[in-house]
């Protein structure tokens, strides 16, 4: 396997979002073609410089996309709707990355759209049948893995409540948030319980909405007049699936420990090094295990960190700085482009009330169940 | 009847408290032991010779987590869900018989027997206990 920085330069050149929302009867191309407009004047050039479509959707069924971008105007190019679960957004990215660093295109959209809808899920087809008669719902997964959290290092479920206390901070700040309230933890604790430790604001929204993120090459950034400035490197790109880990280990930590690993790796990055991370923070416990699975925090010492500010804005690295899958939400397609679009946001400074001081190096990790994780590191423009 | 006769078998007759065994498969290569029971390939090798086997209801309570709420109307809450590290290899959730997740410690000996399912018309399904409940 080759990694990204064996091809050309790839870099983000233009963002755009609809807000993430309750569902509601607005039509997708409503959500998507607002994703893509905003992409288009952020980056500056007509959807005619685009060469080709990678659209992350888990929702909204077979043969979506063309039936939505039509209406920028038919061009006749390569669109491709892209299913990878929670992680579909975050594969409709790298494929347009490599699209571009590879040479096949110059100009190539990464676009997420979905709206909450019938899922059919693959381990079911295979004949698989639940045990526990479908008791255990992604929430419960995570609670159980909380609990064992909680016997091995000590702690309380308060220092997961303050993930959501951060996170609800950040998206307060984020006018593309589901979620822009800032709470309190006691508000967080004494919310309605839902599982385990959790309560119902330690759990992410999962609504509407989408995103877009035009990926360039230098040849498309000199030919079509691109701010420079503005163009933020992406370094690398990995995506991995699990394997037979040992019995009963945290799948999800593992997988994200080996795929962080080498996506740092790639792009010559060490864990300390990084400014801004987006991580798949659908139930608050999942930022405390990641970040210790990224090496970013010691085994145990996530709750410690946390509680002194490290993962702030104005941190040492601001963790979830959109509110994350927690406060921003998670429409599942939109939410692995929105981490990019966030992540570029603040590397090119414009991050506003949330910005992240001097943010030079990003990350964006999703996992998907099934199970997939996808991880990239992005640089600042003058990384370019 | 079973709830789920593809996935646990009564030992003896399928009686209310009676004892299960559950329907797993070990992969002839490699020895890894697999639940619920497929036969497409082993997981761990990819190797397509396998043995059916059962393994013991038993096994070690490895967390717990009590649900308030499910977003399916069929699904009664509150309820608890074990995780357990089966003697046989495999780990699995299920449903507890607890009422509540006081007195449940990680480490705990549990043990499966089968229960009246909730809405179930008379079907029974498996759930773990506490040994010491017993």
């Amino acid at each position: 396997m080759k990694p990204l920085s064996m091809f050309r330069p790839a870099y983000v050149v233009g963002i755009g979002l609809h807000p993430y929302q309750r569902m509601s009867e607005t039509p997708y191309p409503v959500l998507g073609l607002a994703a893509v407009r905003a992409a288009l004047q952020d980056a500056g050039i007509a959807w005619s410089a685009v060469e080709s479509v990678f659209h992350g959707t888990a929702l909204l069924g077979m043969a979506s996309t063309r039936v939505m971008l039509r209406h920028l105007g038919g061009t006749g190019i390569s669109m491709q709707q892209v299913e990878n679960a929670s992680a579909s957004g975050s594969t409709a990215f790298r494929l347009a990355a490599l699209e571009v660093a590879t040479g096949v295109s110059d100009v190539s959209l990464a676009l997420g759209v979905d709206k909450p809808g019938p899922r059919i899920v693959g381990g079911a087809q295979t004949g698989l049948r639940n045990v526990e008669s479908g008791r255990v719902v992604p929430f419960t997964h995570f609670a159980l893995l909380a609990q064992r959290y909680l016997d091995r290092h000590g702690g309380s479920p308060e220092d997961f409540a303050r993930v959501a206390v951060k996170n609800h901070g950040n998206g307060a700040k984020n006018p593309f948030a589901q979620r822009q309230q800032a709470r309190t933890l006691e508000e967080v604790l004494n919310d309605p319980p839902i599982s385990g430790a959790f309560t119902r604001l330690q759990c992410c929204p999962v609504g509407e909405g989408a995103a877009a993120v035009i990926v360039a090459s230098e040849d498309g950034i000199a030919r079509l007049g691109i701010d420079r400035r503005r163009c933020v490197r992406v370094l690398s790109s990995v995506q991995q699936t699990e394997i037979a880990y040992a019995e009963s280990s945290n799948f999800d930590a593992e997988l994200t420990r080996q795929t962080t690993a080498r996506a740092l790796a790639e792009a010559g990055v060490a864990p300390g090094a990084l400014d801004v991370v987006e991580l798949h923070d659908a139930f608050t416990v999942e930022e405390i295990f990641y970040l210790e699975a990224m090496g970013i925090a010691k085994p145990g010492d996530a709750p410690r960190m946390l509680r002194a500010g490290a993962f702030d804005v104005g941190g040492e690295v601001a963790v979830s700085p959109s509110g994350g899958l927690l406060a921003m939400g998670h429409p599942i397609g939109p939410t692995g482009v929105g981490q990019i679009a966030e992540i570029a946001r603040q590397l090119r400074g414009e991050a506003g009330a949330r910005q992240q001081p001097n943010a030079r190096l990003g990350l964006a990790h999703m996992v998907g169940i099934g199970a997939v994780c996808v991880v990239h590191v992005l640089g600042e423009p003058s990384a370019c | 009847m079973l709830a789920h006769p593809d996935l646990y078998r009564g030992v003896a007759d399928a009686v209310p408290g009676g004892d299960a065994r559950l329907l797993a498969v070990r992969c002839a290569d490699c020895g890894r032991v697999a639940f619920p029971r497929q036969h497409y390939g082993c997981e761990a090798c990819g190797g397509t010779r396998s043995e059916d086997v059962e393994l013991d209801a038993r096994g070690t309570l490895l967390s717990f987590a009590t649900v308030h709420l499910h977003q399916s109307k069929s699904i009664a809450a509150p309820f608890v869900i074990g995780e357990i590290g089966l003697d046989g290899g495999p780990t699995l959730r299920i449903t507890l018989v607890e009422p509540d997740d006081r007195g449940l410690r990680i480490g705990q000996r549990v043990r499966g027997a089968l229960h009246p399912a909730p809405g179930g018309e008379g079907a029974l399904e498996l759930r773990f206990t506490l040994e010491s409940a017993r």
